[in-house]
């Protein structure tokens, strides 16, 4: 060192350091905070991963991110302390090295937490070899030019490699959130997606809180936009870096049971309570401390309530959709088990009621007339016994899915004719008038004649079920560009508490079976799955008790 | 051991001999040049300072 260097550096009267990191030369006490808390956060927050999640790829590159985060600081703060130049070039050198290594772990760790496994030997290639100039050219000059005399200022002349890494800062940046964008579009359930939006931004706003100050310092160091507080406020970036490597580290540690409600009410405190905390660093007067404390102390016991009542919430309705699981799997298993016996018991009904039609026709020789009575009445209940089972596989079916329509354009009103032909008999041996004002016009509609006839079919035996006595009209008109069908019958009626029932499946009247001994319930059921199917609508009216009912299907033409 | 290790504990070697490198140079060479005039301090961008064109 020459005679001229000694002099100047005599002349700035720099105090000695202590420890290389403790001195008056630090402008403001404000940088040890805002080193100290990130670098006590970096190894806090590294031992609980390592404790926590040591087997987790992710988990272990934050580490190693960390450890060069801790580098940089420790460089920084001996930066801001030393009074002498051969150490501020080389902590000065350190950060500059260790400063693209953090970018580099940062986009390794994002991409491996999104995509759940490690990357290629390639990709890491590609990430990891832009450091090698880095590396090779730190201790030559290309990294530092000199050490500034002209003011006492302590700086170092910054050479073309360090402007290199802040270009491939950028990149690694760019590149985070680019990568981001695109595995936030291929996300395929809405807690990933949630998962890649809270990594990526925590990853960014981690960097950008790290890079705060170099870009507040540098970029208005010579401006005089802060005047000189540009490295001060600069200084305050650093404060958000415990918060997102915070944020990450949880999410890490959370991977298996993530939630955001409980990761945001949890970063919330944990942020409140470490800016509270910082402020000790600021308040001088005790009023003030006694208030900061209070105010410490209030945010931890109100957060700890916070935390443990979303937790609590969470776990309920974990509790709940398990359960939901549990019962959809027993339901699917009962309608199998009944689908299965139905159609068994079909098949041995079917075959009884065969027996009697092939008795009663004399295909095993004449039958005493004393006999046909008996053998009328087993055919009629069979006949009856399939029809209730059909029902019940028609409403099994419409349940489990089973069910396809096929849609084709046909005429409404030869359907309805067809139905009133088959069920015109019933109606005449209960002593009941079935009149029909179908119009004159064919009403063409698009749908599955073949499962629409039983919704019309089941609609209309419904009332002539339920009409002990008087009788049933039926009327089909085109309204509004819609096919309105009704049945008016002088039947029981249906109290308003039977009427929000009365379409649910296996629902029917409280006094229902009194009238119909045979009603499965499934009747109006499969007629509003198979109206609704077809864009329709299915809906009655009923003034009560022993007062009739009126059904309406409606139908787009 | 995989090829990735030996990539990280190669570049991790890189990593502190630089490191060793540049301490030997600022901390036992004590080689630090200094400008100690405004004319003295050199232009990062010009590429003579670092090549002797």
């Amino acid at each position: 060192m020459n005679g001229v260097v000694s002099d100047l550096i005599s002349s700035c009267e720099w105090g000695a350091s202590h420890f290389l990191l403790f001195s008056a030369n630090v402008f403001d006490p404000l940088i040890y905070y805002s080193h100290l808390v990130p670098l006590l956060g970096a190894f806090a927050i590294g031992g609980l991963l390592l404790f926590q999640a040591q087997k987790n790829l992710a988990a272990r590159i934050l580490v190693w991110g960390l450890l060069f985060l801790a580098i940089w600081l420790v460089g920084d703060l001996v930066i801001w302390a030393t009074e002498l130049p051969n150490v501020t070039m080389f902590a000065w050198s350190m950060i500059n090295l260790a400063e693209p290594f953090v970018y580099a772990f940062s986009l390794y760790f994002a991409i491996v937490y999104m995509e759940k496994r490690d990357i290629s030997f390639i990709s890491k290639l590609w990430i990891f070899l832009p450091l090698l100039p880095t590396i090779f050219l730190t201790p030559t000059h290309f990294a530092l030019l000199g050490y500034d005399l002209t003011n006492c200022d302590r700086d170092a002349v910054e050479g073309i490699l360090v402007y290199y890494g802040y270009a491939i800062e950028v990149i690694y940046a760019l590149a985070l959130i680019i990568y981001g964008f695109a595995r936030h579009r291929r996300a395929a359930t809405h807690s990933d997606r949630m998962q890649v939006l809270l990594v990526c931004s925590g990853t960014v706003l981690f960097l950008l809180s790290f890079a705060f100050g170099n870009i507040i310092g540098s970029f208005f160091d010579d401006l005089t936009f802060f005047g000189d507080y540009s490295w001060t406020i600069g200084q305050y970036g650093l404060f958000g870096v415990p918060i997102f490597v915070g944020l990450l580290a949880y999410l890490i540690v959370r991977f298996r049971a993530f939630n955001v409600g409980l990761i945001a009410s949890q970063a919330l405190v944990g942020s409140l309570v470490v800016i509270l905390a910082s402020e000790f660093g600021f308040v001088r007067t005790t009023l003030n401390q006694i208030l900061v404390s209070i105010t410490l102390v209030l945010t931890l016991v109100l957060g700890f309530m916070l935390i443990r009542s979303v937790r609590k919430e969470i776990e309920q309705r974990r509790r709940i959709e398990s359960l939901a699981r549990e019962l959809q799997i027993a339901n699917e298993r009962q309608v199998t088990l009944i689908h299965f016996i139905t159609h068994q018991i079909k098949g041995f009904v079917t075959k009884s009621r065969n027996i009697f039609a092939s008795v009663m026709e004399g295909d095993y020789g004449a039958v005493p007339d004393t006999m046909h009575p008996l053998l009328k009445q087993g055919f009629d209940s069979d006949t009856q016994g399939i029809a209730t089972i059909q029902e019940i596989l028609n409403a099994s079916n419409i349940k489990s899915g089973k069910v396809t329509y096929e849609k084709k354009p046909f005429d409404l009103k030869a359907l309805i004719e067809g139905v009133i032909t088959t069920l015109k008999p019933s109606a005449e041996t209960k002593g009941l008038t079935l009149t029909a004002e179908l119009g004159n016009e064919p009403i063409t509609v698009t749908g599955d004649s073949g499962q629409l006839v039983n919704a019309y079919k089941n609609i209309i035996d419904n009332s002539i079920k339920y009409t002990p006595k008087g009788g049933v009209t039926l009327t089909l008109e085109k309204k509004d560009g819609k096919a309105l069908f009704t049945v008016s019958d002088t039947g029981v009626g249906i109290t308003p508490e039977d009427m929000k029932n009365l379409f649910t499946e296996g629902g029917h009247g409280k006094e229902s079976t009194k009238v119909n001994v045979d009603s499965t319930g499934f009747g109006l059921y499969i007629v509003k799955n198979i109206v609704e199917a077809h864009k329709g609508r299915v809906w009655v009216e009923s003034e009560g008790t022993g007062k009739g009912s009126r059904f309406f299907i409606e139908l787009p033409v | 051991m995989d090829k990735s290790k030996i990539f990280f504990i190669f570049l991790g070697i890189l990593f502190v001999l630089s490191a060793s490198a540049t301490f030997y140079r600022y901390l036992i060479l004590n080689n630090v040049s200094f400008f100690t005039n405004a004319e003295e301090v050199q232009d990062p961008f010009d590429w003579s300072v670092y090549f002797n064109l």
